[in-house]
C-alpha cells in the first residue's frame, strides 16, 4: 500500500499507485528542466500554450467541452519552480464512473485528452500557431504583472530575490515580461521539441486502476525519440551571510516584514530532518516561537510565520505588521531566533513540533497531487525518502541536533514593504 | 443513532441528536489517514440583533463580535492556549467565522479521541478577561488591515455592500478597527451564552473512524456536562428590500489590472430541499451560460478580456442569496456589455438542452470530487444541515431537474435592476 509501481522507458517514468481510496482518478504529468535565464521565459509559457488547444481539441472551447463531457474532468497546466528546476506540470482529475449513473471508460478518455494536449499541439510553418502564441504572451504579461496584487507573496518573493541575486534561484518562476516579445512561434516550438527529447518525464497515476492497463497505453502515446538529460547543474546550498536591507514602498495599510536566512543544510544531508524541526519550532505552528511571541504575547501581527524551501536551504519569515512597529517586530523575531540557537527550547515544544510534522506528512497521503509532488521533490533533490523514513527521522531529532543546525544560521536579508511616508532608510 | 446512506456515492452518515440538542454526524471514509472534525454554531456576522433567552428586550451587538468571539475561544482558564493542547496530540486546529456560521476544527492522524475531547471541551468552556480582550484588539486590527490591502477581498466586499441596503451581511465579518473597540468581556459572554448552546450547534466527524465508538465518545462527553434545554433564539432580521443599494462602485488601489465583480440579489430563498433545488437549478443555468465551455466565456477569453480564473458562484441560503461573477479584466465595460447581451438572450430564449445536460454532468462530477476531501465533506455537510438541508440530496436533485426549471430560474434571477457592479481599478501611479 502507498507504494508506486514504476516502469521506465527512454527516460519516461510512469509511476502507478493503485488504490480504491478516492472517488476521482488522478494523472500528473511533468517535464523537468534546468531553471536558467535564457529559457525561463519561453518555458514558463509552454504549459499555458499547450493547454489552449491541440490537434483533436483545436480551441479552448472544444477542449473544455471535451473535459466537461467527462463529467467535469479538470485539466490544469502550470509551471512550478522547485529549487533551481522548472517543472512543466499537467494535472488531470476525472471521476470514477463507479460513482455515477452513466459514463464509461472515463479514465482512458481523460488520458487521451491529456496526451493530445501534451504531445499534439496546433502548429503551422514549423512553429506553434502564431495566434495562440500571441494570445498566451499577452496573458503571461498580465500574470507577471499581477504578482504585485498579492502583497504577502510579493514581499516574500522580493526578499528571496534580493537574497539570492546572481544565482538561478533568483529567477522568477514565470520569467521576464520584457523577454516575452522575443518569443516566436518557431523558437518556442524548437524549445518544446528539445523538452520532449531531453526532459526527464515523470507521469503519476493514482486511483482505481491496474498498473498493467496504464503502462502500455502511456508508452505507446509517448513514443518519441529520446535523449534524456541526466546531469543537472548542482545547487549551491552553503552561503556566507551578507547583510542586505531592502525596502519597497507602496500605498498600503499594513507593512510587510520578511527575513531571509541561509539554513546551509542540503536536502540529502543527514540534518535535513533537524532543519525541518528547527523551522517548525520557529514559525510553522501556532505553538511556534514566532506565533506565540510576535502575535500572542505582543499583539504585533495577525500572521508571523517561517517557510522553508528544502531544495535551496532557504528559510523565509513572513509577517504583516503595523508600519510603525516593524522595528519592534524585527527585534522580537531576532530574539526568538537567538533563543533557538541558545537551546532555549522546551521538551514540550520539541514534542509538539515533531507531532505536527508527522501529522502533516501523513495527511498529505490523502491528496493524490500531494503524493505525486512529494515523490517528484525527492527525485529532483536527488534523494527520495519515504514518508515512513521521514517520520522516523523526525522522531529521532534531538534539541542538540536543532542547536547544531541553528548555529550555522544568520539573518541574511531584511526586506520591508511599507507606505510612502516615513523614514526612507528604515 | 441512525444511518443515512447514499447508495450511488457509496457513503454513509451516522446521525444522532443528543439529549442536550447537539446534532452529531459521523461519516466514515475508509483509507483516509486524517480525521477532520468540525464543531460549528449557527451564528455568524449577520446575527447582530437578537433577544437573549430569558430577556424581553432585543440586544444589538458591535460589528465583528462573532469573529472576535471566535478568536477569544482559544484562551483557556488554566492559562494554556488551545493551540498548545492540540499541539500535544499532533493536531492541526483552526476556526473560521462566516456570515451565518462560526466553526472550530481540528485535523489529525493520531490521538483522535483525545483531540475530539479537546475540541468539545474548549468550545464549551469560555474564559475571557478584560485584559485578554483588550490584547486581542491589536491582533484583529492587523487582520483587518491585511484584508484592507487585499484587492480581491475589497472588490468582493464592495460588491456585497452594493447589493444589500439594510441586511447585516453588508457589515464586514471582522468589523472595523473602530467597532472592535466596543467589544467587552460582558458582550462576548452574552453572545456566547446565546449562540453556543448545544441545541444551536452541530459536530461533523469525517475519517477512517468507527461510527459507534465516535458517537459514544461525543455522547458521554456531553452527558457529563450540565446543559439546560434552551428555547429557540429569536433572531431579529430586518426586511431587505428588492432594490440594490447601488448600481456601481469603484475603489482605486495599487493593482496591475482592473478587478471586476458583479452579481444579482435573489429574493427567492427557501430552506430545506427547496433550497437545494433552487441552488442547483440556478447553478446549472449559470454554468451553462458563463462556465468555461460556454459560448460567452469563450468569446471573452478569445478577445483576451478574461483569463481562466474568471468565474461565477451562487450562494443560496434562507437568510440571503446572490450570484457573483468576476475576475481580472483589462476592459470591464466590454465584459459587462457582452454579459448583458448574453444574459438578456438567455432569459428570453433559454439555454439549450445540450448545454443543460453538459452543465449538469459537470456539476455532478464536481460533487463527486468533493468526497475526496475530508474537509470538503465536513464543511458541506455542516453548512447544508444548518440550512435544514441534506448534502446527500444534491445528486438526486440534480438528476431530477428539468431544462424548464433551469430556464425559469434564470428568468427569475437575472433581473437587471437587481444587479450591482463592483470594481477595483488601478491607481494612477
Amino acid at each position: 500500500m502507498d507504494q508506486f509501481q514504476t516502469r521506465e522507458e527512454r527516460g519516461i517514468h510512469v509511476h502507478v499507485l493503485p488504490t480504491d481510496k478516492f472517488r476521482m482518478n488522478t494523472i500528473v504529468a511533468t517535464f523537468t528542466q534546468e531553471l536558467c535565464e535564457e529559457t525561463v521565459t519561453p518555458l514558463a509559457l509552454l504549459p499555458y500554450l499547450l493547454n489552449r488547444g491541440s490537434e483533436q481539441y483545436p480551441t479552448p472551447e472544444k477542449l473544455q467541452l471535451a473535459l466537461d463531457g467527462l463529467y467535469g474532468a479538470s485539466l490544469f497546466a502550470s509551471i512550478d519552480k522547485k529549487g533551481e528546476r522548472l517543472v512543466v506540470d499537467f494535472s488531470m482529475n476525472v471521476p470514477n464512473e463507479k460513482f455515477l449513473k452513466q459514463g464509461e471508460g472515463l479514465f482512458q478518455k481523460a488520458l487521451g485528452i491529456l496526451s493530445d494536449v501534451m504531445l499534439r499541439p496546433r502548429t503551422e510553418a514549423d512553429g506553434f500557431l502564431a495566434e495562440y502564441v500571441q494570445a498566451e504572451v499577452e496573458q503571461q504579461k498580465k500574470r507577471i504583472a499581477a504578482a504585485v496584487d498579492d502583497k504577502i507573496n510579493y514581499a516574500g518573493d522580493r526578499c528571496t530575490e534580493e537574497m539570492t541575486k546572481g544565482e538561478p534561484y533568483a529567477i522568477p518562476r514565470l520569467g521576464y515580461a520584457e523577454k516575452l516579445d522575443d518569443v516566436t512561434p518557431q523558437s518556442l516550438y524548437q524549445l518544446y521539441q528539445d523538452v520532449l527529447r531531453t526532459a526527464p518525464i515523470h507521469i503519476y497515476v493514482i486511483g482505481d486502476v491496474q498498473p498493467e492497463d496504464v503502462f502500455a497505453p502511456i508508452f505507446s502515446v509517448f513514443d518519441m525519440e529520446r535523449e534524456p538529460q541526466v546531469d543537472f547543474a548542482p545547487v549551491k546550498i552553503v552561503h556566507e551571510t551578507s547583510e542586505i536591507k531592502e525596502v519597497d514602498r507602496f500605498d498600503v495599510a499594513q507593512g510587510k516584514l520578511n527575513v531571509g536566512i541561509w539554513a546551509n543544510v542540503a536536502w540529502e544531508s543527514e540534518d535535513y530532518a533537524a532543519m525541518q524541526v528547527l523551522n517548525g519550532l520557529f514559525g510553522v505552528f501556532p505553538h511556534s516561537k514566532l506565533f506565540v511571541n510576535v502575535r500572542e504575547k505582543h499583539s504585533l501581527a495577525y500572521y508571523c510565520m517561517s517557510r522553508l524551501d528544502g531544495h535551496k536551504g532557504v528559510i523565509t519569515i513572513f509577517a504583516g505588521v503595523e508600519i510603525d512597529k516593524i522595528e519592534q517586530a524585527l527585534a522580537i523575531i531576532k530574539e526568538q531566533f537567538e533563543a533557538i540557537k541558545k537551546g532555549e527550547i522546551s521538551q514540550e515544544e520539541m514534542e509538539f513540533t515533531i507531532a505536527g510534522l508527522v501529522n502533516a506528512y501523513k495527511t498529505a497521503m490523502d491528496t493524490p497531487t500531494s503524493i505525486a509532488d512529494f515523490h517528484l521533490n525527492g527525485l529532483i533533490a536527488g534523494r527520495i525518502r519515504s514518508r515512513e523514513e521521514m517520520i522516523e527521522k523526525f522522531q529521532r531529532v534531538t534539541i542538540e541536533d536543532v542547536i547544531r543546525v541553528a548555529q550555522g544560521m544568520q539573518f541574511d536579508t531584511i526586506y520591508t514593504l511599507r507606505n510612502e511616508e516615513g523614514n526612507h532608510d528604515a | 443513532m441512525r444511518e443515512i446512506r447514499n447508495e450511488q456515492l457509496k457513503l454513509s452518515a451516522f446521525y444522532d441528536q443528543l439529549e442536550n440538542g447537539l446534532d452529531v454526524f459521523v461519516i466514515p471514509r475508509a483509507g483516509f489517514k486524517q480525521t477532520y472534525a468540525l464543531f460549528a454554531t449557527k451564528y455568524g456576522s449577520i446575527d447582530r440583533e437578537f433577544v437573549v433567552p430569558g430577556e424581553s428586550e432585543a440586544t444589538i451587538v458591535p460589528d465583528g463580535i462573532a469573529h472576535f468571539l471566535e478568536h477569544k475561544m482559544f484562551e483557556q482558564e488554566n492559562g494554556e492556549d488551545v493551540f498548545n493542547t492540540f499541539g500535544r496530540y499532533g493536531a492541526m486546529t483552526n476556526a473560521f467565522t462566516s456570515f451565518d456560521t462560526t466553526a472550530y476544527l481540528f485535523q489529525s492522524t493520531d490521538n483522535i479521541d483525545q483531540n475530539l475531547t479537546v475540541l468539545l471541551d474548549f468550545v464549551q468552556a469560555p474564559y475571557f478577561t478584560d485584559e485578554s480582550v483588550e490584547k486581542e484588539k491589536g491582533i484583529i486590527e492587523q487582520e483587518i488591515r491585511m484584508y484592507d490591502d487585499n484587492p480581491d477581498w475589497r472588490v468582493y466586499f464592495n460588491f456585497i455592500e452594493g447589493l444589500y441596503q439594510v441586511h447585516p451581511i453588508a457589515i464586514d465579518i471582522a468589523g472595523t478597527a473602530e467597532t472592535i473597540q466596543e467589544v467587552t468581556k460582558e458582550t462576548l459572554y452574552k453572545c456566547y451564552n446565546t449562540f453556543y448552546h448545544p441545541s444551536n450547534m452541530s459536530i461533523v466527524v469525517v475519517g477512517d473512524v468507527d461510527p459507534l465508538h465516535t458517537h459514544e465518545l461525543i455522547k458521554n462527553n456531553q452527558a457529563a456536562k450540565d446543559f439546560q434545554r434552551q428555547p429557540e433564539i429569536e433572531r431579529i432580521m430586518v426586511e431587505e428590500p428588492r432594490e440594490v443599494r447601488r448600481e456601481h462602485h469603484i475603489e482605486r488601489m495599487q493593482v496591475s489590472m482592473p478587478k471586476l465583480q458583479f452579481g444579482y440579489k435573489d429574493m427567492s430563498r427557501p430552506a430545506g430541499k427547496e433550497m437545494i433545488i433552487n441552488e442547483y437549478a440556478t447553478s446549472i443555468g449559470l454554468e451553462a451560460l458563463i462556465g468555461r465551455s460556454s459560448a460567452l466565456f469563450n468569446r471573452m477569453y478569445e478577445e483576451g478580456l478574461v483569463d481562466k480564473r474568471f468565474g461565477w458562484s451562487y450562494e443560496g441560503t434562507p437568510r440571503f442569496a446572490h450570484s457573483i461573477f468576476g475576475g481580472n479584466t483589462k476592459d470591464p465595460d466590454r465584459v459587462l456589455q457582452l454579459v448583458e447581451a448574453a444574459f438578456a438572450d438567455a432569459t428570453q430564449n433559454g439555454i439549450s438542452a445540450a448545454d443543460f445536460e453538459r452543465a449538469r454532468n459537470k456539476m455532478i462530477g464536481q460533487m463527486v470530487a468533493t468526497l475526496d476531501s475530508a474537509k470538503g465533506i465536513a464543511r458541506s455537510f455542516s453548512s447544508y444541515f444548518f440550512r435544514d438541508a441534506d448534502f446527500f440530496d444534491i445528486i438526486g436533485v440534480m438528476e431530477g431537474l428539468t431544462l424548464e426549471q433551469v430556464n425559469q430560474r434564470l428568468r427569475e434571477h437575472l433581473v437587471p435592476e437587481m444587479r450591482t457592479v463592483s470594481l477595483v481599478l488601478p491607481k494612477e501611479m
